[in-house]
């Protein structure tokens, strides 16, 4: 049997967060999702790009918390589109902040970083060159060694 | 009917008005197949969707026989079908409600499944499987999440 990692992620207001993931990143519910009688969401999934993510309601009893309870997150998810720029652009009008303006990172990316409305980071990233470590070196000087 | 019960929910690829005529008059087609999924022995029934305000959902078996699922108690097509559900293990007055809605969304339809009425079943009855509570709950749920993913798949195939 093969081996796949798939986030799960704790959001509060896990409807309206499928919602902005729809909006802002082109998300497709792609399972069953379960809500119970009071309105939380016990589990959902979406996929991003083809890649799977799930997602529930806090459920504070089992000490599954989101990331607005918590008071920050550890993680974040990198996000690979075609216009960088403009999916930040789309998150933001939707409600997400904008934590590192969309600019060319010296590994050949065009990236930002934004913080959703539920608390978690999103790195946005577009691929436009390729760079050579040795390039990569030169790019970064005395800051990093590339190994 | 009081008791209320975990809703399991998925989008599909069709307006809701065709969700409902393929989740009724295909049924056979899209509701998986097998012991875990269909109603009685030998398992090699066939599910037919009587329409209308006072149709039945029906199992039946090659050798002539029929099992009735459900008795619709509310059939208005595109929006909401309500059944009076009972499985093979039910005796008497036992007897649970199946609530279907349907929702237009941005890119097809909503279904959403509401099974309830099973406080009304005694703690040992079979069709509990020894669970109960929340594990109950989710047990009868993720059947229906099979059931609904098999439609999903379903839509988008046709």
């Amino acid at each position: 049997m093969n081996q796949t990692i798939t986030p799960y992620i704790t959001v509060k207001g896990a409807a309206k967060a499928i919602d902005f993931y729809k909006k802002a990143f082109g998300a497709i519910e792609t399972a069953a999702r379960y809500t119970e009688p009071n309105g939380r969401v016990g589990h959902a999934e979406i996929e991003i790009g083809g890649a799977r993510l799930m997602l529930s309601d806090e459920h504070p009893e089992i000490e599954v918390l989101s990331p607005q309870t918590l008071g920050g997150t550890p993680a974040m998810f990198h996000l690979s589109v075609p216009d960088a720029a403009a999916t930040v652009a789309r998150a933001a009008a939707e409600g997400a902040t904008v934590q590192r303006a969309v600019q060319d990172q010296p590994y050949g990316e065009r990236s930002g970083t934004i913080k959703d409305p539920f608390g978690h980071r999103w790195m946005i990233a577009t691929h436009v060159e390729d760079v050579s470590k040795t390039e990569l070196q030169n790019r970064v000087g005395d800051s990093y060694k590339i190994t | 009917m009081t008791n209320q019960t975990v809703i399991v929910s998925i989008e599909v690829a069709a307006p809701p008005q065709l969700a409902f005529d393929v989740f009724t008059s295909q049924i056979d087609t899209w509701w998986l197949r097998g012991p875990k999924h269909r109603f009685r022995a030998p398992w090699n029934g066939t599910l037919v969707f009587e329409p209308g305000p006072t149709g039945r959902l029906l199992e039946k078996y090659s050798d002539g026989t029929t099992f009735v699922i459900g008795r619709v108690t509310q059939w208005t097509p595109g929006e909401r079908l309500v059944l009076r559900w009972n499985l093979p293990s039910f005796v008497d007055a036992e007897s649970t409600e199946v609530d279907v809605h349907f929702e237009a969304v941005d890119d097809g339809t909503r279904v959403s499944v509401q099974h309830r009425g099973w406080s009304g079943l005694r703690d040992d009855h079979p069709a509990r499987h020894g669970k109960h509570g929340r594990d109950f709950e989710y047990m009868k749920a993720s059947l229906w999440a099979d059931n609904l993913g098999a439609l999903r798949r379903h839509i988008a195939r046709n």
